[in-house]
Parts: structure tokens; C-alpha cells; sequence
């Protein structure tokens, strides 16, 4: 059983996305790096979700994270990492998500991106021996809470019109 | 079917072997920044790039900060302008009750200076009740307990002559006013001592001086003051002064119209001339 969608405009995905990069690289949204949203990642992992042919491709979202490091000026390759790894969370668990109500998915999409946070850490906490931020962790789950205004944002451009 | 399946488990092999890939090359680019710290100089191109950006950004930044303040401030303005407007309406009533103080406590000031030189016995009496009806131009006063006014005394304002008492009971007086129709008074013009009787003309608070023939001395300007003649009236209270004179039509009398210089449409205090009739009414300041 399959959702059918409308066809989503690229020029809406690509406005999404020219925008979410716009907040993680250039960071307007005025907070300080360890708490600021990734709205970028949120931006990413929704279109993911969506899944078929709006689903963004491996390399684009891998360049993506590259822009977001150099232009952040931390580590590179952390958020090619992230959202590689948000894509693949995407693949796999995209039907079983869709499939959830309001409430499981809010849970879904705060627990992914707090244990996201975490293995960042981890990796980092393996080369350099910085500790795992906390309060990035936190923030990161926090902001997870936004999803349903990621989703009133960017699902009015379609709509579900019913099963195959 | 078979087809469709090694279709689905090859897309499924790419896409895990571009998503190794991916995190292996990732890992990489970790390390060598962390470890090795080999994008060093990448990263400080970037930042001063960056730098430079914002430089020139910044005057347009400052631009969207003073747009900004520029609406916020509008909107504190507006709203500021709002509330003093509320203050100024609040102040002008203020203002408007004190102006209204203010006359009120010069009538007084006038009272009590012709209280002061005034040879006549006076009282003080305060309009209570005025009459609705156009055609009946009374009032009723207060005045003192034990105060000696009395049926025909005569009603004095500040500038003039107000009217004269009807009646008299306990505290309470009926006054009927000199603008009343039943009304009349016997003046002298003082410029030329040419004398008359002046009526009232009702609801107009104008006064008439009627049998004046056309030939007389008497002119727009003219005061016009009580005669005393007879002794019913006590001499030089003022009356009136004339407004304006009709050339004789079909009789052979001029008509004359008077404004009284008494405020009869003040409502507040008067002063009664109690005593004895006959005696001049006022005392030169010297």
C-alpha cells in the first residue's frame, strides 16, 4: 500500500532548502552555535520522509553538509555526516513514520535528532578529547519539537490524495 | 515480477553502498580536519571571506536596524500621541472648569467691591431656580436667615440692575427680572438726563425704551441708569445701554433698544438692596 502524492514542485524543494541553508550556514536566527536549530537537518529529514522522487540524493545532501562546516567553521565533515546519516534514518523508517500519528512522530523526530547529536559527539570525543556537549544534545532535541512547523511549512505545497 | 524485485534489491545495494560511501568520506574529512588539521587554511579563507561579506552587508544591516526602530518607534509615537491626546482632552475639561472658576470668582471680586462702596443696606442672594417659560422672566433666590429682603427690593449684579423681588418667604425670594414683558423701570440717560421707562421685551433679555419722541438727545452708546424719580427707585443703578434706535415710522416715537448691563443669564449671586429708598445708592471712591 502506497500514499499517492502530487507531484512536488522542484523549484519549492529547492526554495526549502536555499532557505534551510541559509539559517544552519549563515546562522540568522541569532543563537549561539551550540543551540542554534539546524534547520537545515529538519528541512532535509522532512523531504526525506516524504520519500519517491522528492527524496534528496545522497551526494547533493553530502555537499550540502560540506557548505554548512566551512561556512560554520568547525569541523569538516560533521554535518555531511549528520544529514547523510538523517537521510538513511529517513530510508529506512520513512513508511513505518508515516504510518504513526501526530504524537509518535514529534517523539520519532526528537529522539533521532537527540541521538544524532550524540554520536556526533562520540565521533568527535574520538579524535579530540572534547566531551559530548550536553546542552547541544538538548537543543537538538528541543528543536525537534518544531516539526510540526516544519511540516504546516512545507506540506501545503501537496497533499495526499489517497491509497494505491 | 522477478525483474521488478532485482530492480528494488539493486536500487537497494546503491544506495547502501553510496550511503557507506558517504559516511566513510565523511569520517575522513572528521579526521583530517581534527588530526591533522589539514583544511586550516580553507577555513581561514572562508572566514575572511566571510568577514568581507558582512562588511559590506553591515551599512545595509545598519540600514534594516534603523528601518526597523524606524517602525518601532513609529508605533511607540503613535501610541505615545494616542495617550497624550487622552491627557489633553482630560486637561482642556480640567481647563474649562477652571476658566469658569475663575469668572465666577471676579463676578465675586466685583460683588464685593460694590458691596464695599455702596452706601445702601445689601445682602447677598444666590439664583436657586430660574424660570423655563420664555414668557415669564423670574427667578427665585436664597438668601440669609434673618437677612431683611422683602417684597420690592431691588436685585443688583455687579453692573447693574437685575430686577426686583416679588415676594419674600422665610429664606426664599421670587425676582422678577427688568427683561420681563411686566417689567418696567423709570431711567435717566446720563449724558443728558433725559428721562423714560424702559420695559422688557420677554424672552429676548433686551430691553425696550418706549415714548422717547424722535427729536430727543440720545444716541447708540448711551447708559442709561435708574431716575429715583418718585422714590420707588433707588437713584443710578445702571440699567442698560442702547444698542440701536428706529427713526419714528408711522407714530411719532423713536424705537429704542437697550442691553442690559446686568448679566441676567448668570445664574450664581446677586446682591439685594434692603433699607431705606431715597438715598443715592453709591458713594464716590473718593
Amino acid at each position: 500500500m502506497a500514499v499517492l502524492l502530487q507531484k512536488v514542485s522542484n523549484k519549492t524543494i529547492a526554495w526549502s532548502i536555499a532557505v534551510g541553508l541559509l539559517f544552519s550556514a549563515v546562522g540568522l536566527t541569532g543563537l549561539s552555535r551550540p543551540i542554534a536549530p539546524d534547520v537545515l537537518a529538519l528541512v532535509i529529514f522532512y523531504w526525506a520522509l516524504i520519500g519517491g522522487d522528492v527524496r534528496p540524493k545522497m551526494s547533493i545532501v553530502f555537499l550540502l553538509g560540506l557548505i554548512v562546516d566551512f561556512a560554520e567553521g568547525g569541523a569538516i565533515g560533521i554535518h555531511s555526516l549528520k544529514y547523510v546519516l538523517l537521510l538513511a534514518v529517513a530510508v529506512q523508517l520513512g513508511n513505518r513514520f508515516q504510518m504513526s500519528n501526530r504524537l509518535q512522530k514529534i517523539a520519532f523526530i526528537v529522539m533521532t535528532f537527540a541521538a544524532l547529536e550524540a554520536i556526533l559527539g562520540g565521533v568527535v570525543l574520538m579524535f579530540i578529547k572534547t566531551p559530548i556537549d550536553i546542552k547541544s544534545v538538548i537543543a537538538a532535541a528541543m528543536w525537534g519539537l518544531t516539526w510540526p512547523i516544519v511540516e504546516a511549512v512545507l506540506a501545503k505545497n501537496y497533499s495526499r490524495i489517497g491509497f494505491k | 515480477m522477478p525483474i521488478a524485485t532485482d530492480n528494488v534489491k539493486r536500487s537497494e545495494m546503491q544506495f547502501y553502498a553510496k550511503l557507506f560511501l558517504c559516511l566513510g568520506l565523511a569520517c575522513c574529512l572528521i579526521f583530517f580536519d581534527l588530526k591533522k588539521q589539514s583544511f586550516s587554511s580553507i577555513k581561514q579563507e572562508i572566514s575572511h571571506f566571510e568577514y568581507l561579506v558582512f562588511d559590506t552587508l553591515l551599512p545595509s544591516k545598519d540600514w534594516v536596524e534603523q528601518f526597523s526602530s524606524y517602525f518601532y518607534s513609529k508605533g511607540k509615537l503613535t501610541q505615545e500621541n494616542k495617550t497624550l491626546r487622552q491627557d489633553q482632552l482630560l486637561k482642556d475639561a480640567r481647563l474649562q472648569t477652571l476658566a469658569s472658576v475663575e469668572r465666577r470668582i471676579e463676578e465675586l471680586q466685583e460683588l464685593l467691591g460694590l458691596y464695599r462702596r455702596g452706601a445702601f443696606s445689601m445682602h447677598a442672594v444666590t439664583v436657586i431656580t430660574v424660570s423655563d417659560s420664555p414668557y415669564d422672566q423670574t427667578i427665585k433666590v436664597r438668601f440669609e436667615d434673618g437677612a431683611p429682603v422683602k417684597a420690592g427690593d431691588y436685585i443688583i449684579g455687579a453692573r447693574g440692575l437685575v430686577g426686583q423681588a416679588l415676594s419674600a418667604e422665610g429664606v426664599v425670594a421670587a425676582i422678577r427680572l427688568i427683561s420681563d414683558r411686566r417689567a418696567s423701570v423709570h431711567v435717566q440717560v446720563l449724558r443728558t438726563g433725559f428721562r423714560g421707562v424702559v420695559f422688557g421685551r420677554g424672552g429676548h433679555r433686551s430691553l425696550e425704551l418706549k415714548f422717547v419722541p424722535e427729536e430727543t438727545d440720545i444716541k447708540v452708546g448711551d447708559i442709561l441708569v435708574t431716575s429715583g424719580l418718585g422714590g420707588r427707585h433707588p437713584y443710578g443703578i445702571p440699567v442698560g445701554t442702547v444698542v440701536s434706535i428706529d427713526g419714528a415710522g408711522a407714530s411719532s416715537f423713536s424705537t429704542i433698544l437697550l442691553k442690559p448691563l446686568a448679566n441676567l443669564n448668570a445664574n450664581e449671586d446677586f446682591l439685594a438692596l434692603t433699607g431705606a429708598l431715597g438715598n443715592d445708592l453709591f458713594v464716590p471712591d473718593n
